[in-house]
Parts: C-alpha cells; sequence; structure tokens
C-alpha cells in the first residue's frame, strides 16, 4: 500500500495545503506514487505531525485519535493505492458505535470509480497476501533492550512508540541459539565417540562426518545476518559481528554479539548511540523484510555521523521491497538522497500558517523538466542554502579573512609589478598570505 | 558602494525644522525614531537620493518611483512600510547630533542588524562624502564577488577601508552570494555576446558598482 496525496485543511497550522506524492509527469513511473518521501521543514512545521496523520489514516487510528481531537480531521484527507485501487481516507466518528473510524470515498481505479465492497474485498487480499503491512520507527526510539514477549514476526502493524525492539531479536535470537544448542550437540557427540571408541577411528571419523553434513547442509544465521545486514554498514565504523563463538558460558549462546577489527568483545551497553540505533532499526527491516509495506520513519539521522547518514535510507530501502517509505529529517544530508519530487518541504509563511514549498515555478506545470532545484547537484554548502533556506552558510570570520587574502594578493601584484617581490616586505607579505590561504584550504577563486 | 549625492532635499519640513535648531537657544532634541514627525520624510527621501537601494550593499530595497518627488506633498511623505532601517553612519553623532542629514542612510534590514549595528568606521568610504570615488577606495574581485580595498591606496588606508568594507556589510556573506548569484549570468551573457553591455545596464536594478567593476576588470567595457 502507498500514499499517493495527502489534502490538509485547516488541521493546526495546515491552512491549505495539498502534496502530491507522486512522480511528475516526464518520470518514467509518472503518476505512480513515490517509492520514497523525505519531509523537511523547521521545527513546529508538522513533520512528525504528517507522519502521524499517514499512520493514523492507514494503520494506527487509534494511537491518532489518542492524541488529537477527532473533529480536527474533518477536513483531512490521505488518499492511499493498492492493487491499483486508489481511496481517498478520511476520520470520522461513528456516533452509534461510539467509534473512530475510516471513511472511505473517492474510490477509483484509473478513470473509473469502484464500489465500495469491491475495494474493501481487494483491500482484504491485499493485506492477506503482505506479512508487515507498517512499521514506524519514531525520533525517540527506545535504546533500551526490552522484550514484551510478543511474536512480531507475526504482527502486521509495527509502531514502535509501543512495540518493543527487543522483540524484534527474539525472532533471530530463536534461531540463533537453535543453530548453536544443535552444533554443540553434535560436537558433544564427537567427544563423546572419542571416549567410548576406545581407539576405533572409524566410529570418531563418523560423527565429525555428521558435524560437517550438519554444517554443510545448515545456514549459520549470525554469518548470513553479518553478511547480509550488519557488517557492511558496521564497517563504517571499524565493528563487525563476532561470528566465531568458544561457548564457554551460556552467554555465548544465542546472541548477537559485535567485536572491533581486532575481534575485541564490545559489549551492547558500551556501543555508541549511533551504532545502537542502527541495530535497533535495521534488523527490524532485515528479519521481517517487508513487502509492499509503509515505513514511516522519523530523524533518521539520529545520532549518526554524516558519513553514515549518506546511505542510510538508501540501506534501509534495501533491506525492503516495494515498499514505500516515508523519512522526516532535519539532515541536508538525507535530503540530498532524493529527488526533488520525492522532498516535501513545509514552510511557515508571514502569517504563520504550513505551506509546501515547491520546487518549480508556480506558473508551470509539475514536469520533471521545471523543477529548478536538484538536491544531488548541489553541494552541502547549497544544500543548505537553497534546501534548508540558511542564509548564512559560514561564519562572517570566514568572509572577513577571504576579503583580508584577496587583499594581500593585490598587494603582492603591486610589489611584483615593482620588482619588489623579493624585498623584506614582499617576503613578509608573501608568508602572511600563504598562512591565512591554507587556513582557508585555498577555497577560493583567484582573479 | 555608490557615491550619493544627498540633494535634492525633499524633505523640506525637516530640513527647516533642522536648520532651526542651530539657532541660539535652541536645544538639540534626543534621537527617538518612533518620536520625530520628520522620521518618514527623512527615509523616503534618502530612499530617493539611494534610488531605492541600500546606501552600503546597493541590494534592492523599493521601486525608487514610489518616493519620487511627484508623491510628496508640501515637504512631507506619508507614513509607509519599507525594507531596511534608517543608520546613523557615524554612531558617535547619535547621541548628540542625532538628526544630521549628512549621517543618515537607509541600509538593509540584515546589514545593519548583523553587521554595521553600532560599530564605529573609520569614514573613508562614506558614500555622501564629497572626496568618495569607489573607483579610487574600492576594486571588486569577480571572481570571489569581494570588495575589496583599492591596491593603489596607503597600505594604512587599505586596512581602514577593508575594516570599514566589512562594517558595512559589503561583504557579507548572505549579500556576496545575492550578488554573486544576480551579477554572474548578466556578466557571461555580455562575456558570451549574448547581451551588448548597453543591454546588461539596462537589465540591473541594483549592484551597479560591482558590475562595473567586474566589466573594468574583465576589460569588456567600452
Amino acid at each position: 500500500m502507498k500514499i499517493t496525496k495527502i489534502i490538509l485543511k485547516d488541521f493546526h497550522q495546515f491552512k491549505d495545503v495539498e502534496i502530491d506524492l507522486t512522480y511528475p509527469k516526464g518520470h518514467a513511473k509518472q503518476g505512480e506514487p513515490l517509492d520514497k518521501v523525505c519531509i523537511i521543514g523547521q521545527s513546529g512545521t508538522g513533520k512528525t505531525t504528517l507522519l502521524k496523520i499517514i499512520g493514523g489514516h492507514t494503520f494506527t487510528l487509534n494511537s491518532l485519535s489518542n492524541e488529537y481531537k477527532i473533529e480536527d480531521f474533518k477536513n483531512v484527507k490521505v488518499f492511499k493505492k493498492f492493487n491499483g485501487i486508489e481511496i481517498g481516507v478520511k476520520i470520522g466518528f461513528h456516533t452509534k458505535a461510539n467509534s473512530t473510524n475510516h471513511h472511505w470515498n473517492n474510490i477509483r481505479s484509473g478513470e473509473h470509480t469502484v464500489p465500495f465492497a469491491k475495494a474493501l474485498s481487494s483491500q482484504k487480499d491485499f493485506l492477506k497476501q503482505t506479512k508487515t503491512h507498517f512499521i514506524f520507527f519514531p525520533a525517540d526510539l527506545h535504546y533500551k533492550f526490552e522484550t514484551s514477549g510478543s511474536n512480531l514476526s507475526t504482527k502486521q502493524i509495527i509502531d514502535f512508540r509501543v512495540d518493543k525492539v527487543g522483540d524484534i531479536w527474539n525472532l533471530v535470537f530463536d534461531e540463533i541459539r537453535k543453530f548453536q544448542e544443535e552444533e554443540i550437540k553434535l560436537k558433544q557427540e564427537i567427544a563423546k565417540a572419542a571416549v567410548e571408541s576406545n581407539t576405533d577411528l572409524a566410529i570418531i571419523q563418523k560423527a565429525v562426518n555428521k558435524l560437517e553434513r550438519w554444517k554443510r547442509k545448515s545456514e549459520n544465521p549470525i554469518i548470513k545476518l553479518a553478511d547480509e545486514c550488519l557488517d557492511p554498514i558496521l564497517k563504517h565504523i571499524n565493528l563487525r559481528v563476532k561470528r566465531d563463538f568458544k561457548f564457554e558460558s551460556k552467554g555465548d549462546i544465542g546472541l548477537i554479539k559485535l567485536e572491533d577489527l581486532k575481534g575485541n568483545e564490545v559489549p551492547y551497553h558500551l556501543l555508541s548511540t549511533g551504532t545502537k540505533q542502527i541495530l535497533l532499526t535495521a534488523l527490524p527491516l532485515y528479519l521481517l523484510k517487508p513487502e509492499d509495506a509503509l515505513i514511516l520513519c522519523d530523524e533518521p539521522e539520529r545520532s549518526l555521523y554524516p558519513n553514515f547518514q549518506k546511505f542510510i535510507t538508501d540501506f534501509y530501502i534495501s533491506q525492503t521491497e516495494n515498499s514505500q517509505f516515508f523519512f522526516a529529517t532535519h539532515s541536508p544530508i538525507i535530503a540530498s538522497n532524493f529527488e526533488p519530487w520525492e522532498i516535501v518541504e513545509l514552510k511557515f509563511n508571514s502569517k504563520g500558517e504550513v505551506y509546501q514549498d515547491l520546487y518549480y515555478p508556480k506558473d508551470k506545470e509539475r514536469h520533471v523538466d521545471n523543477y529548478t532545484i536538484i538536491p544531488s547537484y548541489l553541494t552541502y554548502d547549497l544544500m543548505l542554502n537553497k534546501v534548508f533556506d540558511l542564509t548564512e552558510t559560514h561564519s562572517n570570520e570566514r568572509s572577513e579573512k577571504i576579503t583580508e587574502t584577496l587583499m594581500l594578493r593585490n598587494q603582492l601584484m603591486v610589489l611584483k609589478e615593482k620588482n619588489k617581490l623579493d624585498s623584506v616586505q614582499g617576503k613578509k607579505l608573501y608568508e602572511r598570505y600563504k598562512n591565512l590561504a591554507s587556513k582557508l584550504f585555498w577555497d577560493f577563486d583567484l582573479s | 558602494m555608490r557615491k550619493l549625492q544627498k540633494d535634492p532635499i525633499l524633505a523640506t519640513a525637516y530640513k527647516k525644522w533642522l536648520d532651526g535648531l542651530s539657532k541660539p537657544g535652541k536645544k538639540y532634541p534626543s534621537y527617538s525614531s518612533s518620536n520625530n514627525k520628520y522620521y518618514y520624510d527623512i527615509i523616503a527621501n534618502l530612499l530617493w537620493v539611494q534610488q531605492g537601494l541600500c546606501a552600503y550593499t546597493e541590494m534592492y530595497l523599493v521601486d525608487k518611483n514610489f518616493v519620487a518627488p511627484k508623491n510628496w506633498t508640501k515637504g512631507s511623505f506619508k507614513k509607509f512600510e519599507f525594507p531596511g532601517q534608517l543608520d546613523h553612519f557615524d554612531p558617535a553623532l547619535k547621541e548628540i547630533k542625532g538628526w544630521e542629514w549628512t549621517n543618515f542612510f537607509v541600509a538593509h534590514s540584515d546589514v545593519n542588524t548583523k553587521r554595521k549595528r553600532d560599530k564605529t568606521v573609520h569614514g573613508i568610504i562614506k558614500p555622501g562624502n564629497d572626496n568618495y570615488d569607489p573607483f579610487v577606495f574600492l576594486e571588486y574581485d569577480f571572481k570571489q564577488h569581494h570588495f575589496l580595498p583599492n591596491r593603489n591606496k596607503r597600505t594604512k588606508d587599505q586596512q581602514f577601508i577593508l575594516e570599514d568594507i566589512n562594517t558595512l556589510g559589503l561583504n557579507f556573506q548572505p549579500i556576496i552570494d545575492y550578488r554573486k548569484a544576480f551579477l554572474k549570468p548578466v556578466i557571461d551573457e555580455v562575456q558570451l555576446g549574448i547581451i551588448t553591455l548597453d543591454n546588461a545596464r539596462t537589465k540591473l536594478d541594483k549592484f551597479y558598482t560591482a558590475f562595473e567593476m567586474s566589466i573594468l576588470s574583465l576589460g569588456l567595457s567600452i
């Protein structure tokens, strides 16, 4: 299921906003829902609110109604699409049932209207085919390793505001424990054969062969997890998943452990906040392998160094299949991974109302060729300036020092014309110039 | 930063009041922007002589025609919203002679609040000075889009000019970015011969000095 449009009228700071979440004209996927969306905007413009609205109009209605007054949503509509059917969803209050629920309208398939019953049946079929429908990673994701005993592999709607990330780990722990217990059992069989066989090597060899056969047949879940998910990202922080266990204690069974590149184990409580963030968000996606799911991620950059931010969204996406991602972020590095039509920039106007800043002229149509801001063409300075509207992208000191450097160069040019560069004054001036220029990393043009 | 002729005085009511202050026995009133009936006359008059631009950075502020003489009534101008701030060029005069015409300029708000504020200036490059000529006191680096002290000035003067360039916000980074974004395509079109120099000049509504200095440096001036 994917979201195609959101209409917000008279909802808190949103007075009249219509957000098109489809590929624009001129794109190979024109009209289809976007695969990934990046929501940016100043604090208070409603990025997280937008995520909650998307969740509430699809799968987490109760969370939404607990936080907001339902009557506030009377002019809010979210359009979702599955199996070629597009539906406008509003939230309403059912007086008889005394409950809030979703109201469907504008049910269409292309140009044609679709009867409600047919759409309902189609949605049931669609949801039956998908294992995980929805995942929400809030910005204040808990770093504590808590479990509730819930089996998240059978849960279709996972909201980590309430669900425990630890429950996801249990999925892989069980698998690892079983694998390791079997390995211990087979190794014990070899030891037993060695004790009981006297000097009959054939009996020992038979037990060894059994272990080898099992190893060839069985996939070590830790190695699989390391190769397919964690090690490719952990290598950026000089960590990796520990693959060899000596089973010296009970604690060696059933856990994922990390080690540095010298093989020193790093306990979970000593991992950096950023590393925990990676583990907590990457594993659910790897283990659940969502298909056709709606995945919301608030502040994916949290605690992550810029080099991680560069690839984290693509990494998340790579762990899923045909899912739609919504990322709400303050990071220009994350935003630089998106096409302009994938960015929803929320801004305040002079009246304090929120509007969407479109990256194409108002008098032109939403066509790929009309976008004037292309994040992938910009330096991070320009991203901050043109996308994040930061007018001062460097300090006054830097501007002043550039001016001073250029002025010194002018003075050197005057001395050159007078053949006085070799003078004491010339040498002193050149030293000052070179020193200042190198502190500016020579990052200025010379006329 | 262009040389400004602070004539004509359109704010004749203010001028008469100001002249009256120098008469014997008259007490010079303290400066208060909100407490003077000539405040908007002063602003409108300055914007006219500044041709609608910030006196220092040449950023566009208002359409100069809005404050043209035809829109004045008996030496006064109506109250109006304007996107700039009234600056006392020499802040020391604000306390003692806060209403002096020669010390007033309208500056871009960001420049005034973030750079100029109440900083003291050396005053060598004051836009209203009789001897001020941007081509004599300044240079423009058309690649970096920075104003520089003219290299032919004495080293000590260059240092003073440099400090005033910074104080007056001529090289305030957002202004540099804006100036660069505005001038670069125009200069490029002139260099490529897509438009003539005269046509380029008609396209300008700000940054005249930087443009002319760039053209001169590039050897494109006629």
